[in-house]
């Protein structure tokens, strides 16, 4: 009895930590993304970027406001902006479909086209699994397999009887443990390396070294997003998706 | 030109050439009559653009042959050109009362073509013969625009026309087009045979023209895909018949309709070769140049067929869309039983003989109770012999609007039989449709629901702003870097230890009696110290002494793990010094068990002070022993 109490109030505690409500920010910062949403109906998208960016400047980072500055940025004709705020945007919100639908679009607009690689269809699926699972998804659903995890230990250890169950319950929560905390290692690597970026200029020229002197091997333009390898005097050693790489001077990419 | 046309006949030529030289070689026998004639003549004078035709030109001497190469000089007005020619001579010697004359003629033959519209004058032909000058008479052709199907003759047209050989070749092949019946009603079938009739071998038949009918709706019954000649008697004579195509045609207006023509193209054997089997003396097979012989281009054309089309008669029924024929009206409901809004298929067969393509949609009493939409049409045609039939398919889709038994109105088609002259009804019997309420929404008014269209994409753009909102969410905080939710893991994990170390306690409290003994001990010396508390204001200190003497004894042989039996004040005092225990406690020790069993058993003999000393004594012991041993 006293065990079962205990288990419970961990659950509460623990989705009472989970909800994000915990984290909503000051009504400052919705009055400004309210104010950019009005000027963007009014077609005035350059003053509504200013009023995103103010509210991006006071530091949250919010799904909906990179998604609605992307649209900004779109309609002021920066699809390479719009493409970063896209991207940004899903990052913080992976499952939402107008995000992957405007990014979609703006990818289909700009100017070079992304090779398509034949893709499977378990591949995708796995693809689009992983990408719906953010970082803090990852760690609530690592916390939670913790709590799981220890609550059948717990019963293992206290329970004489039906001792098989109890192994397998533990078996698995361990394996789903280990698994999602994998993930989110993989993914706060993945950030912590910050290691994409958009075009910026009208057409950029990559080049074989890190200076003008070099041979040119590519012109990408504004939108492509590229892989960034490591930068060096000015000049960012960067690999597109066909996994041609080349040197680009660092003002013309925005990592994302 | 003319060398190459002469040439074809070159050795036959230069024969006859030569017998002749030879018969007019004695002035004395022969009386020689010097006349020289050029004669103009064509096939017809009224032709359209494109109309191929025969001109020939004859040259008649009496005085001897024309010189080899020696032919009219040939000028044609623009418009009329030459397409081909060929040329031959005859002889011919009349013996009248013992006088010989001779006449040599030429005939040149050319095939030429009208390429223009006007009309045109051919001729005159001049040519020179023995110093003299002369000429061919004029013929005036009409070259009109094409206009099919205005009445030609149905003579076959063949190059050279005017030569002996037309009237055979006339009578030898020809075209027949045969109607059923020559007077019908509008609507009303009248089946067109057209046969080829031959009595001579003929090659390489094609169609030139086949009619398209301008005023009837057609159906092929038959369409030969090789000639199938039978023999025939025919006015006496005996032909080889050949089917061509079998027609239905169904007049759509009414009056006097004259058909077009079938046209042929074929070869026929030249039959001018024949003719020269008697004219040129029996040399025939040198002329002919062999068993391949030569061969005409003939264009035969079918007779002339005038229809007359009657109106259909007077008190036509009400709803009469102007089907002629016979049928038949059947109607098929699935399902019999449905709900309302849910959509039911009719399907509406009208078979019989007729036009079928023609047949209106049967008509029907519209009512609330169904919404019926247009139907989809399927006609499926059957040949019945030298008649057209077969089906045509009405699929409606009903939706019942209320519920109940329903009944389907019946469909209705009035038409004209025309084999008993009289107005007809084709009816379909009412058929009874269970409907139940249903759940299901009406769609809209003009049934949109079923006719669907492909939704048109017309631009693309980006998707729209997201909402207002009252409240921002940060989506970029991390959990991991937040302590509170770092506290909160640690809390289950430092339960699970707890857990584990309670668990433990339990498993040796169960298992290990020294230690459970000794976990007890000091709660049952506290017990019983509180009871002896409360014993404390009695005059009595037996019981009081017995709590001290249980309580310390009990505890000793716990922490001890000894029977409590064997605590006495010696045994307890020799366990403790083992124990190492302070030799000062010890002797207290031993002396509070002692007084203990003294006072036990000799109740009243300690005052109030001593025994609350004695209590005093006994808390502290087991107080300190608690820490050392």
């Amino acid at each position: 009895m006293r065990l079962s109490r205990y288990i419970i109030i961990q659950l509460c505690v623990f989705q009472l930590v989970s909800t994000s409500g915990l984290y909503a920010v000051g009504p400052d910062a919705a009055a400004g993304y309210n104010r950019g949403n009005m000027l963007y109906r009014k077609g005035n998208y350059r003053d509504a970027i200013l009023e995103y960016n103010k509210v991006l400047a006071t530091g949250v980072a919010n799904g909906h406001l990179y998604y609605n500055l992307g649209n900004a940025y779109y309609k002021s004709g920066k699809l390479g902006r719009a493409i970063i705020a896209y991207e940004r945007a899903q990052q913080l919100l992976p499952g939402d479909e107008d995000i992957k639908a405007n990014l979609l679009f703006a990818n289909a607009v700009k100017k070079d086209r992304d090779p398509e690689g034949e893709v499977g269809l378990l591949l995708r699926a796995v693809d689009s699994l992983y990408g719906s699972l953010t970082e803090h998804r990852l760690t609530i659903l690592d916390s939670l397999f913790l709590f799981l995890l220890i609550g059948a230990g717990t019963c293992l250890i206290w329970f004489d009887s039906r001792r098989v169950l109890w192994i397998c319950l533990v078996s698995l929560l361990g394996l789903g443990f280990g698994g999602t905390t994998l993930l989110l290692a993989n993914r706060i690597g993945a950030r912590t390396s910050n290691s994409h970026a958009v075009v910026l200029p009208d057409a950029l020229m990559g080049r074989s070294g890190p200076g003008e002197d070099f041979l040119q091997v590519f012109e990408i333009h504004e939108g492509t997003k590229v892989s960034i390898q490591r930068v060096e005097e000015g000049w960012m050693l960067i690999r597109l998706s066909n996994g041609v790489g080349g040197w680009v001077p660092l003002g013309g990419l925005e990592a994302i | 030109m003319s060398k190459r046309c002469f040439g074809m006949s070159l050795i036959g030529r230069s024969i006859v050439f030569l017998l002749t030289v030879v018969l007019l070689a004695s002035e004395s026998v022969f009386a020689v009559v010097d006349e020289f004639e050029i004669q103009l003549s064509v096939d017809r004078t009224q032709l359209v653009v494109g109309d191929d035709f025969n001109m020939t030109v004859l040259v008649s001497t009496k005085s001897g042959g024309l010189s080899f190469g020696q032919t009219p000089k040939l000028t044609l007005p623009e418009g009329i050109e030459v397409t081909g020619s060929s040329s031959s001579t005859s002889n011919a010697m009349n013996i009248v009362n013992g006088s010989v004359t001779t006449s040599v003629t030429t005939r040149l033959n050319y095939s030429v073509r009208a390429t223009r519209a006007g009309s045109f004058v051919l001729g005159p032909l001049r040519m020179d013969h023995k110093g003299k000058s002369y000429e061919s008479n004029k013929i005036r052709v009409d070259v009109g625009k094409v206009q099919r199907g205005s009445g030609a003759g149905s003579a076959p047209d063949i190059p050279g026309s005017g030569n002996p050989g037309l009237k055979q070749i006339q009578e030898a092949l020809f075209v027949s087009a045969l109607p059923d019946k020559k007077r019908v009603y509008v609507g009303e079938q009248v089946t067109l045979s057209y046969n080829l009739f031959t009595r001579q071998n003929i090659n390489n038949v094609n169609y030139a023209n086949i009619p398209t009918y301008t005023g009837f709706w057609s159906e092929p019954l038959f369409d030969t895909q090789r000639l199938n000649f039978k023999r025939e008697m025919l006015d006496g004579k005996e032909y080889h018949r050949a089917p061509l195509k079998v027609t239905a045609l169904f007049p759509t207006t009414s009056g006097k309709h004259q058909l077009e023509q079938l046209e042929l193209i074929c070869d026929v054997p030249d039959t001018r070769a024949q003719q020269r089997r008697f004219d040129a003396f029996g040399f025939e097979d040198l002329f002919r140049g062999g068993a391949g012989g030569r061969t005409q281009k003939v264009r035969l054309r079918s007779n002339d067929v005038e229809l007359e089309v009657l109106p259909l008669p007077d008190g036509a029924p009400p709803g009469f869309e102007g089907a002629v024929g016979k049928y038949k009206i059947s109607v098929l409901v699935s399902p019999t039983s449905t709900v309302v809004g849910e959509p039911v298929s009719l399907k509406l067969v009208v078979s019989g003989s007729g036009n079928l393509s023609a047949i209106p949609r049967p008509k029907y009493e519209s009512g609330r109770m169904f919404k019926i939409y247009d139907p989809k049409e399927t006609v499926q045609v059957e040949k019945q012999g030298t008649r057209i039939g077969g089906r045509k398919t009405f699929e409606y889709v009903i939706i019942p609007q209320e519920a109940g038994t329903l009944e389907i109105p019946s469909f209705s088609m009035p038409y004209f039989d025309p084999v008993e002259k009289q107005y007809r009804t084709a009816r379909t019997d009412p058929v009874r449709l269970n409907v139940g309420a249903g759940d299901k929404h009406l769609p809209a008014a003009g049934g949109t629901a079923l006719t669907r269209n492909e939704i048109q994409v017309l631009g693309q753009d980006i998707r729209y702003l997201k909402p207002d909102l009252s409240h921002l969410d940060d989506h970029g905080v991390r959990l991991l870097e937040d302590w509170k939710f770092l506290a909160l893991n640690i809390v289950p994990i430092l339960g699970f230890a707890g857990v584990v170390l309670y668990k433990r306690h339990r498993n040796r409290m169960s298992h290990d009696v020294a230690y459970a003994r000794r976990r007890r001990s000091t709660g049952e010396a506290r017990k019983r110290l509180t009871k002896a508390n409360q014993l404390l204001g009695e005059t009595v200190g037996g019981e009081l002494y017995s709590e001290l003497n249980d309580a310390l004894s009990q505890f000793l042989a716990d922490r001890l793990n000894v029977p409590t039996a064997a605590i006495t004040p010696d045994s307890a005092r020799a366990l403790l010094l083992d124990k190492d225990v302070q030799k000062e406690m010890v002797e207290e020790v031993r002396g509070l068990l002692e007084q203990c069993d003294y006072a036990r058993f000799a109740p009243g003999s300690a005052t109030s002070e001593v025994r609350a000393k004695d209590y005093s004594q006994a808390e502290k012991l087991i107080s300190a022993l608690d820490s050392m041993i």
